[in-house]
């Protein structure tokens, strides 16, 4: 919001942003499923908000679908991507004067994101995870991210592998020396 | 899985060691949809940034992608004794755990060690040298006050926090960058040679205690510090209403200022005129233009209504927390109607009224947030209605205080207004509320599950204290009412240890006792009886009641704890009856005879004002007593005397005549033995005639 502007009023704005979400815009995943979306709730998303920018709303909403080419985009991402924005799109924006970044990277889920993020098929989460990344929809990665975290905490490396399906590509003796390095960690007080 | 996922990859064909990248191979390494090694560097060094420094520690070796991307984004880190203390192992002089630290985490920007504490203090600066060194990024190091620290960092400082020695403060030449201070006077900060101030072109500053003597140092500091975006000035003192404008005036000047703490207590100013409130904020407000949030706390025992009338000129608040204790009137937020972008608003008036709230929606239509601490219960259905038709409302936040029995009705009103289950939040377009499982006891909010698990004993209580979150909320809420016996003094205070953590620890978990019963305690554990209530008076804020019985290690124990005890079953020693008189709230007493609380040297009771008396044996000698005690207790609502001995009728007809002047008696248990040679029975029928004429309220009556 431009300072010096007395005029422009955060609430004439709210009114704008649910007006624009009752209009649809259709995204269309990797695989090829159309989903639509309210425009407000699409334009979370960097890249969705670029594209309708460079192109002009009235184009978007007459013409083709907004493709997403990333593999990540699958019809079961995009539509728990859809789920999420639409639930999000009306959260009152960051104030950069006084909230504090590091508050905010500590804060705990919402009970919703939580659910929402609890995905038992791993691949489904990894794919809305990477599919929000390159989206660039910021809020959905912090919410993918937090949640992974909290898997890893306390968990013992070969645990964290076991979890994430991660390979171990170091030695056993890179291993150990890491360990070492690392003793201070496990110190008891 | 690990397993599958290598098979995979090599079925795949894929090189594994992540360094033969073959040119002609134009295909992406494939790797499983449900490992995170599909990741690149980037998204995982995001995904992991989340993590806290000993989580990354620990899991750094889980990968080489981990290696390489867990302490990428490691950039502000907070020192603490124990870190220290693991890192610099106290008998060597080895530091180069510390430097494997410093070189794994080279993106350091910040470093914050205020929280490092006298013990480790003298290892800061090696430590900070140290990390100095590797991370070459570092920019902001928040500290307290240390001469040694800010001659050897100064520059490097960004934040100091408190400044405990005065003499000092020519080190504050050495942080030329510094932007953030909290301290507690100008003496801190000023030159006193040329009275300038020592800082300048800070960004946030807090003044925890301003006098107005100090007035004349404002001008040289606002001059200094015009980059000034964020003020808290607690003053602790006015001389007068000039001294209140002068200061106003001087920060009025500060035209960065985004954010304003403002304390003002008028209190020590006899009779002053509510105005000069209104004019020095009026003058802030016309020349902070960019002033988005403004807290106010002021104090006044002016009986004049305090008006805000100015806050009108506070054309860009967002954000307004009033906290006022002085006279206000219902038209005290009128003048919000002119901040068009207040988003957010506290109020803590003491003397608010519900008509206070009744054009809100009206004046902030565009509030998301509401918070209210309610003083005098004045949240009720009406007041609530008014809230409701905020129409941008997202979030309201009740503060009830502790004591107030609205707490409870609150909480029930808020279920009915279908909140989630935080318990603090109210969310008022609340679209989706939370579903749980139909068969699963999360579906209750913590109301009804507090309801639902106060019927469990105290030791059930802290068995499923774990059971969950909401569990562990709610499960010791209902304990008001214990009960104190050996084996529960016997298990918590361990006989040799003196060691009452354990008992502090439940005295903190259940915050809500309100009464003591320890009648059930016998002579082996009685002497430890007062340090134990000690403690648990020391935690439990709404002890009202205790229970006890008076021995002879009573008396010291009455005179601490005299004032809660409302009951007394017993006194077993009538040397020291006299401890009866710290019990001014007695309300219960059973005793074996007048003697115990009669004073033969004054010829008067020690107690007074009881409701519930119980002489278990009463002697002839009583007789003349009587009249005393009646007198002393006429608020006696319930009364029983047992095993009476009379000489002859006329001490029946006196004893039943003083009773009969108990107007408030309800209940009355006698046992009456009557010598059957020559005692007329009529004598009770008299008695009970009299009783029943004097005594209205009567409504329960035994007899034996």
């Amino acid at each position: 919001m431009a300072d010096n502007a007395d005029h422009i009023d955060g609430d004439d704005n709210e009114d704008v942003r649910a007006q624009q979400n009752l209009i649809k815009i259709k995204l269309k995943s990797s695989e090829g499923g159309i989903y639509e979306c309210g425009l407000t709730a699409a334009k979370m998303s960097d890249l969705v908000k670029n594209m309708v920018e460079s192109l002009g709303t009235d184009a978007v909403v007459t013409t083709e679908p907004i493709i997403l080419g990333n593999e990540a985009v699958t019809d079961a991402a995009l539509k728990k991507i859809i789920e999420w924005v639409e639930f999000h799109w009306d959260d009152p924006p960051v104030d950069h004067d006084f909230e504090d970044e590091k508050d905010r990277r500590n804060e705990e889920l919402s009970h919703w994101d939580k659910q929402f993020i609890d995905v038992d098929d791993q691949a489904l989460l990894f794919d809305v995870i990477a599919a929000a990344n390159y989206m660039d929809i910021k809020g959905l990665v912090e919410v993918g991210a937090k949640h992974i975290c909290s898997k890893i905490r306390g968990k013992s490396c070969q645990e964290v592998r076991e979890m994430l399906k991660i390979t171990n590509d170091f030695t056993a003796e890179e291993e150990d020396a890491i360990h070492k390095e690392n003793a201070w960690i496990y110190a008891k007080d | 899985m690990a397993q599958e996922v290598k098979h995979l990859k090599t079925e795949l064909e894929t090189t594994d060691d992540g360094e033969d990248v073959d040119e002609d191979n134009r295909q992406p390494q494939i790797y499983a949809k449900n490992s995170m090694d599909r990741f690149g560097d980037d998204l995982s060094q995001l995904l992991l940034s989340y993590l806290s420094l000993e989580d990354r520690f620990q899991c750094e070796c889980v990968s080489k992608q981990f290696q390489r991307t867990v302490f990428v984004s490691v950039v502000d880190i907070t020192l603490s004794d124990r870190f220290i203390q693991r890192l610099l192992n106290e008998k060597r002089s080895d530091t180069e755990m510390l430097a494997t630290f410093a070189i794994k985490c080279s993106n350091i920007q910040t470093i914050d060690c205020r929280g490092i504490t006298k013990d480790y203090e003298k290892r800061v600066p090696e430590v900070l040298g140290l990390l100095r060194d590797y991370c070459r990024r570092l920019r902001d190091i928040y500290c307290d006050w240390s001469y040694e620290m800010l001659a050897t960092f100064g520059p490097l400082v960004t934040q100091i926090d408190a400044i405990i020695c005065f003499n000092g403060s020519k080190a504050f030449n050495y942080c030329h960058r510094l932007s953030q201070l909290r301290i507690h006077s100008f003496n801190d900060i000023f030159d006193i040679r040329n009275d300038r101030s020592r800082v300048k072109n800070i960004r946030k500053f807090e003044l925890i205690s301003h006098s107005y003597y100090h007035n004349r140092r404002w001008p040289s500091f606002v001059a200094a510090n015009q980059s000034i975006e964020s003020l808290t000035v607690t003053s602790r003192t006015f001389r007068d209403e000039e001294s209140v404008r002068e200061m106003c005036g001087q920060l009025s000047r500060l035209t960065q200022l985004r954010e304003l703490t403002l304390g003002l207590p008028l209190r020590s100013m006899v009779a002053v005129n509510p105005a000069v409130v209104s004019d020095s904020l009026r003058t802030i407000g016309v020349n902070c233009k960019q002033l988005k949030r403004l807290a106010l706390n002021l104090c006044a025992t002016t009986v004049q209504v305090l008006s805000l009338d100015s806050l009108s000129v506070f054309r860009r608040l967002k954000w307004l927390r009033l906290e006022v204790y002085a006279a206000i009137d219902d038209q005290l937020l009128e003048p919000l109607r002119h901040c068009k972008r207040l988003t957010q608003l506290g109020l803590k008036l003491n003397k608010m009224t519900p008509k206070v709230m009744t054009d809100l929606h009206q004046y902030c239509p565009r509030l998301h947030y509401l918070f209210i601490h309610d003083f005098n219960n004045i949240i009720d259905t009406e007041c609530l209605s008014h809230i409701s038709r905020l129409p941008a409302l997202q979030t309201l936040v009740i503060e009830c205080n502790a004591d107030n029995d609205m707490a409870h009705e609150v909480k029930h009103l808020k279920t009915s207004l279908e909140t989630t289950d935080d318990g603090e939040d109210v969310d008022e377009d609340n679209r989706q509320p939370q579903i749980y499982a139909k068969n699963s006891m999360d579906r209750f909010g913590d109301d009804l599950c507090q309801l639902l698990l106060s019927n469990l004993s105290l030791e059930d209580r802290f068995q499923c204290e774990c059971v969950s979150k909401q569990f562990q909320r709610t499960v010791f809420e209902s304990v008001v009412n214990i009960t104190l016996s050996d084996r529960f003094i016997q298990r918590l205070l361990i006989e040799k240890r003196s060691d009452t953590e354990m008992l502090a620890i439940i005295a903190i978990k259940c915050p809500n006792i309100q009464t003591i019963d320890c009648r059930g305690i016998t002579k082996d554990y009685e002497k430890r009886v007062p340090e134990v209530l000690g403690i648990l008076r020391q935690y439990c804020r709404h002890l009202r009641d205790i229970y006890c019985n008076l021995d002879a290690n009573s008396r010291q124990m009455m005179a601490t704890f005299g004032p809660l005890v409302t009951r007394i079953d017993a006194i077993n020693s009538y040397k020291y009856s006299k401890a009866v008189t710290h019990c001014h709230r007695l309300s219960q007493l059973r005793i074996h005879s007048f003697d115990k609380i009669f004073d033969i040297l004054y010829d008067t009771f020690f107690v007074k004002n009881i409701r519930k008396f119980e002489l278990i044996s009463q002697s002839y000698d009583d007789d003349r007593r009587w009249p005393l005690f009646v007198a002393a207790n006429q608020s006696i609502e319930s009364l029983a005397v047992k095993s009476c001995y009379f000489r002859d009728e006329e001490s029946v007809r006196e004893m039943c005549g003083q009773l009969s002047r108990l107007t408030q008696l309800r209940q009355l248990t006698l046992e009456l033995t009557l010598r059957s040679n020559g005692q007329n029975p009529a004598v009770v029928t008299d008695f009970l005639r009299i009783i029943g004429r004097n005594c209205k309220q009567f409504k329960r009556l035994s007899l034996n």
